[in-house]
């Protein structure tokens, strides 16, 4: 069903903009009480105050309207890391079989989503990068002087995250970042519903200031 | 923009002009590391140029502006021992081997046994194939930066080493054969790699009689031939069984067998057929049939005996060989043998995504359904290759639908 809508003009994604209500808040869960590891500042209004003070940042430079101001926010276009994981993070909002356990139609919809995300992000000028990690995962520490190095496949080895792959995205704000992972969040599992999958999503620190200090 | 007529460069013509001025400008007395260098920044100036402005003589252009990087580099560092105060001469210039076989000459020093696998293949790249740094890069997903480093640690750790000697044949074709795989296995990058392997195994051909050499070539060509059926419009790997077969390259299947049959034609008692050789001639078997039903399995197990019988322990020695007969003690004696064969590799290969991939078909040549969907999901935790990763998903859904 998924593969026919692609073909058609209108693609998913176009679906999934038409839908998405920009005046709907951003819902942001409070982590379970077991999730949560030590007693600590709310991390949502943290999050929310973050990102508006981001988004005042912009829409100041937009207001500024002058040639500078748009350059400006051109070379400080923040890059994100859209993290997929194996297992871990928040409760799975729809928990479902391994992928190996679909029916071959639901696989075949869901790789072909994958595709169509990457081919998204370069028609739309925003990719930088994708991998997927194999699951097989090896803990190294230095074992000391004249030490073999120390390998461990974990604590917990059956629960511990692990991550699956990632895109990296080059984008206009934080805003598109959580817009781009939630439509790769809503990609087609089982019977063709979408995953609700948690992406974990991160942005990548500059190497260099943005501002050239004096010597 | 003005139509200005676009000229295009025969990059193909002017890669293969690379080793001829390298081999001559080392035969001259120059340093294989020095003349290497000064040649590739030939080469992309000539990239730069000619377009625009090509020349007269190709070969001689390329010879003449590498001369002069030569002699650049030569005068700073000659002003650099002046001011060191350190040797006099120059060492004199080796003896090379005789004219004739360049190519080889040049294989022999990039595939020197003294360095890794991933810098022989990326000096061979280089310097006959003669691709640029950023090329190579592209082509094994590195940045440039990486690879120009590993391109010259390689040819420090060749410094004083003698490149005159005649080298190990065996290490060249090796390194061929991994350039071959890697462009065969990873996903399409502007460089070709496995057409880049098999211009240069059709140069090694002519460079020398070794029967093996050819036999790589010609298990490069039959195995080649069905790379347009091997992946379909989507992407997805299409297995043996499942391909298109009129999609298969006839000439380049007419034209490895003709290779392989010169190559068998120079056998005696005491040359044994080489690995090369036998592996083409399986590859020659599948390529013979005209559909999946019609593969002479006998005649392929037949020639798997030959190719485990190379080693005293294949299990542990060539432990691909021995899956391969598995595969094929499968088609001739059932899955249920193949599986009893591929017990024995458990210890070596069970971590294996291809020792899983295989269980799984002959589970499903014995019926087992269940059990090949199971080894399919096996084997897909295990790949290191998205597309091959994605196939065996696919292939454990389908398994475990047909169960239903």
């Amino acid at each position: 069903m998924l593969l026919r809508t692609m073909t058609a003009t209108r693609t998913p994604y176009d679906e999934f903009r038409a839908r998405a209500n920009r005046e709907i808040p951003v819902v942001v869960l409070e982590p379970t009480p077991e999730q949560r590891p030590l007693p600590r500042e709310p991390k949502s209004s943290c999050l929310r105050d973050c990102m508006s003070r981001i988004a005042d940042r912009l829409r100041s430079l937009d207001e500024a309207a002058t040639g500078a101001a748009h350059e400006i926010r051109r070379i400080t276009m923040p890059k994100y890391l859209l993290l997929k994981h194996y297992r871990g993070g928040p409760e799975p909002h729809r928990p479902v079989p391994p992928i190996d356990q679909w029916a071959p139609a639901d696989v075949e919809a869901h790789m072909a989503f994958q595709h169509h995300i990457s081919e998204l992000l370069e028609r739309s000028g925003e990719y930088v990068d994708a991998q997927a990690l194999a699951p097989a995962r090896t803990w190294v520490r230095y074992g000391g002087p004249e030490a073999a190095p120390v390998t461990t496949d974990g604590p917990h080895p059956e629960t511990s995250d692990l991550i699956a792959g990632w895109w990296i995205i080059d984008v206009e704000s934080p805003e598109r970042a959580l817009e781009l992972a939630a439509y790769a969040s809503s990609a087609p599992g089982p019977g063709g519903e979408p995953l609700y999958e948690w992406i974990d999503v991160r942005e990548i620190m500059w190497e260099r200031p943005h501002t050239t200090e004096p010597e | 923009m003005i139509d200005e007529p676009r000229r295009t460069l025969d990059e193909g013509a002017l890669r293969a002009l690379v080793p001829r001025v390298l081999v001559a400008l080392v035969r001259r007395g120059e340093d294989f590391d020095a003349a290497e260098d000064a040649l590739q920044d030939a080469l992309l100036e000539a990239l730069r140029v000619w377009p625009e402005h090509p020349p007269r003589d190709a070969q001689a252009w390329l010879a003449k502006v590498a001369t002069r990087r030569l002699v650049d580099a030569r005068r700073s560092e000659y002003a650099r021992q002046r001011r060191e105060e350190a040797t006099l001469a120059d060492p004199p210039p080796p003896a090379v081997a005789e004219e004739g076989d360049d190519t080889l000459f040049l294989l022999f020093c990039c595939c020197h046994s003294d360095l890794a696998p991933a810098s022989q293949m990326a000096l061979t790249l280089r310097a006959v194939g003669g691709l640029t740094t950023r090329e190579i890069a592209d082509a094994f997903y590195v940045p440039e930066a990486t690879m120009a480093q590993r391109v010259s640690r390689a040819k420090r750790a060749l410094r004083g080493r003698r490149l005159d000697r005649p080298g190990d044949l065996a290490v060249v074709l090796r390194v061929l054969y991994l350039i071959y795989t890697t462009g065969h296995v990873g996903p399409p990058t502007r460089v070709d790699l496995a057409g880049e392997a098999i211009r240069l195994a059709r140069q090694l051909t002519l460079a020398t009689e070794e029967p093996e050499a050819r036999g790589l070539f010609a298990l490069m060509l039959l195995n080649h031939a069905r790379l347009p059926a091997r992946l379909d419009s989507e992407g997805r790997i299409v297995t043996l069984d499942r391909q298109d077969r009129g999609l298969w390259d006839t000439s380049e299947i007419a034209e490895g067998v003709r290779v392989l049959q010169s190559a068998l034609t120079m056998q005696t008692e005491e040359r044994r057929l080489g690995r090369y050789q036998i592996e083409a001639a399986i590859a020659a078997l599948h390529d013979d049939a005209a559909s999946a039903e019609e593969t002479d399995w006998p005649q392929i197990l037949s020639w798997y005996d030959d190719l485990v019988a190379l080693t005293d322990d294949p299990v542990r020695q060539d432990p691909a060989a021995a899956l391969g007969r598995a595969v094929a003690i499968g088609h001739v004696l059932g899955g249920a043998a193949g599986l009893r064969e591929t017990e024995r590799l458990r210890e070596v290969l069970g971590d294996r995504h291809r020792w899983h991939a295989v269980r799984g078909h002959l589970h499903e040549l014995n019926g087992d359904l269940h059990a090949a969907g199971a080894a399919y999901a096996d084997a897909a935790r295990r790949a290191t290759n998205v597309a091959e990763r994605d196939h065996l998903v696919r292939q454990a859904a389908r398994a475990r639908a047909a169960e239903r």
